[in-house]
């Protein structure tokens, strides 16, 4: 993923509204297709999104002085959501638990593969997985975040991000030997290096 | 990337937990592929390894769903007309109450946010709880407020917290109003050859809003004061600065904007700056929002362009020139915050004195730096339990006087 650049996020605590209008497009879709993993509400969603964007703007001055800016719009946009997904269930259930929010597992994908066996080993082993595992594991593999921007945003610490994301690999590559044979077959057609 | 590290004896899993392998499989680049390369040429026994850790995180993808263009357009559009909003109230209503508790609100959601790992990041080492307790700190020290005292050309005073609303006095033709907001506004052409000037000081907790003759904005932080003609009928316009204020002036080409700073002198056209003087600094520090402005001082001249500082050292009088300085912690205190990034904890407490009234003594020495922030209009206590949360200070109340020392 390319980050907007440290030079457009100057400019935009400059107050210039053009480099923002950048960043608004950019993060709109990174936030959009990441919260889409939470939520099938699309009005809720671009609510979200636009409070996120907003406060972007408004807060610009402060999120400035922080080491990860760009961990900071993903943590507005997460905690914004999730707040709005959570007043909506209580709206809309009359038993006043709550549901966990759940990162959900079919929005995970391995992709190249053709072999069914291997393909609901994965889905088995991407349901052993917690939340925030998959959430840690697509914002390092999908949005290219370091760790200590993940921790930033699951406001967790560096060493718990580490962890989490470890046991969570470990999970997916045991899966994926067990089923070795086929991987073997698949190396050979395969020439990355 | 850490180089020439030893691969030796690495497993699948152990390359596939590796930052720098990741890295170079999510972001690749010419760099990283020359190296990683070379570790394969160079261990021929590690290639069947490194290929499938390789396959195994290139497998990992997510399904992705994306926004309609008219929806980004139509988000963009609204988000922009509410910036255009805000933007024509607030320059009025920095201080008023309203806004401060905003601010506050928004400062309090970044800190639920981050947590204790932004505020006070530097010094923060783990679960410090118990330490707060332990570092109780009474809760009697308040913020400070709108308060100035208005000294007119006849050396008469007026407290302007408590004055009214209105017109407050007519020195010649020129009229000095109090505006509903509280911020002081001069109205009337003025005589020529005739120049009155008025001083407004800030006490310690105290800070202001006013609006010059010629329309130029100025915020005054604590303990500050700034000297000014009630109309502007020379040639140059001219005013003279202690402690921190931010200008927002006119633009007015025929006459040039000057603001005298001890032996130094900021020359403007119409532009946005801050400068920072108050004398117990060692530096008196001009910054750039927007336009131009050049910075005098015995021979030099330093010319800013917007986000520049020109730092003055008073005592060998030499100027320093930063390139990128931190706006959002420069700009803190007329956004109604404490920010700090990497300071020393007498820099953070030398605001916190001049904000809070209070005097501040030393019980040894304390070489941590510190960074974080808090809403002003928080209590000192509130500032001082974040600090003692790091753990290596520890403050003590007495009265006004507040005793810092190393925590043992």
């Amino acid at each position: 993923m390319d980050a907007v650049k440290s030079e457009i996020w100057e400019q935009v605590c400059l107050g210039n509204e053009q480099a923002y209008a950048q960043v608004y497009t950019f993060y709109y879709k990174r936030f959009f297709n990441y919260g889409k993993k939470f939520t099938e509400d699309i009005l809720l969603l671009e609510d979200a999104v636009q409070e996120a964007l907003f406060t972007i703007w408004d807060k610009r001055a402060l999120i400035n002085t922080l080491d990860y800016p760009a961990s900071y719009f993903y943590n507005a946009f997460r905690y914004q959501l999730l707040y709005k997904i959570r007043e909506s269930q209580k709206k809309n259930s009359e038993n006043i638990e709550v549901l966990d929010l759940e990162f959900s597992a079919e929005q995970i994908l391995i992709k190249k593969e053709n072999d069914q066996v291997l393909d609901d080993k994965l889905k088995e082993a991407l349901n052993t997985l917690t939340s925030k595992q998959k959430e840690a594991i697509f914002l390092r593999f999908y949005e290219g975040l370091s760790y200590d921007e993940v921790a930033t945003i699951l406001n967790i610490t560096t060493k718990a991000t580490y962890k989490i994301m470890a046991r969570a690999l470990e999970k997916l590559k045991e899966t994926m030997l067990v089923s070795s044979s086929s991987i073997l077959l698949l190396l050979r057609s395969i020439n990355t290096l | 990337m850490q180089m020439n590290k030893d691969y030796s004896g690495f497993s699948v899993l152990d390359f596939i937990n590796d930052v720098d392998f990741q890295d170079w499989i999510i972001m690749p680049n010419a760099e990283k592929e020359n190296y990683w390369q070379k570790i394969i040429l160079e261990n021929p026994d590690l290639q069947a390894d490194i290929k499938n850790a390789t396959y195994f995180l290139q497998s990992i993808t997510f399904k992705e769903s994306w926004p309609r263009e008219e929806e980004i357009e139509k988000g963009l559009q609204k988000a922009l007309k509410k910036i255009k909003q805000n933007e024509q109230t607030a320059p009025l209503s920095v201080f008023n109450k309203k806004n401060i508790s905003r601010v506050f609100l928004a400062a309090a959601a970044i800190f639920l946010l981050f947590g204790l790992s932004y505020w006070f990041l530097t010094g923060y080492t783990g679960q410090k709880e118990k330490s707060i307790v332990k570092n109780k700190i009474e809760d009697q020290v308040i913020p400070g407020g709108n308060k100035a005292i208005l000294t007119l050309a006849d050396g008469s005073t007026l407290l302007l917290d408590s004055a009214h609303n209105g017109a407050l006095a007519t020195q010649g033709s020129v009229t000095v109003i109090k505006l509903d907001d509280g911020q002081l506004s001069y109205k009337g052409a003025g005589n020529k050859g005739q120049i009155v000037y008025n001083t407004i000081s800030t006490p310690k907790g105290g800070q202001y809003q006013l609006v010059l003759a010629d329309g130029t904005k100025v915020w005054l932080n604590a303990a500050s004061s700034l000297r000014f003609p009630t109309a502007f009928v020379e040639k140059e316009r001219k005013v003279e600065l202690s402690g921190e204020g931010y200008f927002e002036v006119a633009k007015d080409a025929s006459k040039p904007f000057h603001v005298k700073v001890g032996n130094m002198n900021v020359n403007v056209l119409g532009t946005h700056f801050n400068i920072n003087g108050y004398a117990d600094e060692d530096n008196i520090e001009t910054t750039l929002l927007e336009g131009q402005v050049t910075v005098n001082s015995q021979e030099t001249v330093t010319v800013l362009t917007p986000g520049q500082q020109a730092q003055l050292h008073k005592a060998s009088g030499k100027v320093k020139k930063l390139q990128h300085v931190n706006m959002g912690e420069i700009m803190a205190w007329k956004e109604g915050h404490f920010l700090f990034k990497g300071v020393s904890i007498e820099s953070i407490l030398r605001q916190a004195s001049r904000w809070y009234d209070v005097d501040i003594v030393y019980q040894g020495k304390i070489d941590e730096t510190f960074s974080g922030g808090i809403s002003r209009s928080e209590n000192i206590s509130e500032l001082l339990k974040i600090l003692a949360a790091t753990d290596k200070i520890e403050f003590k109340i007495n009265g006004r006087q507040i005793i810092v020392k190393p925590k043992s």
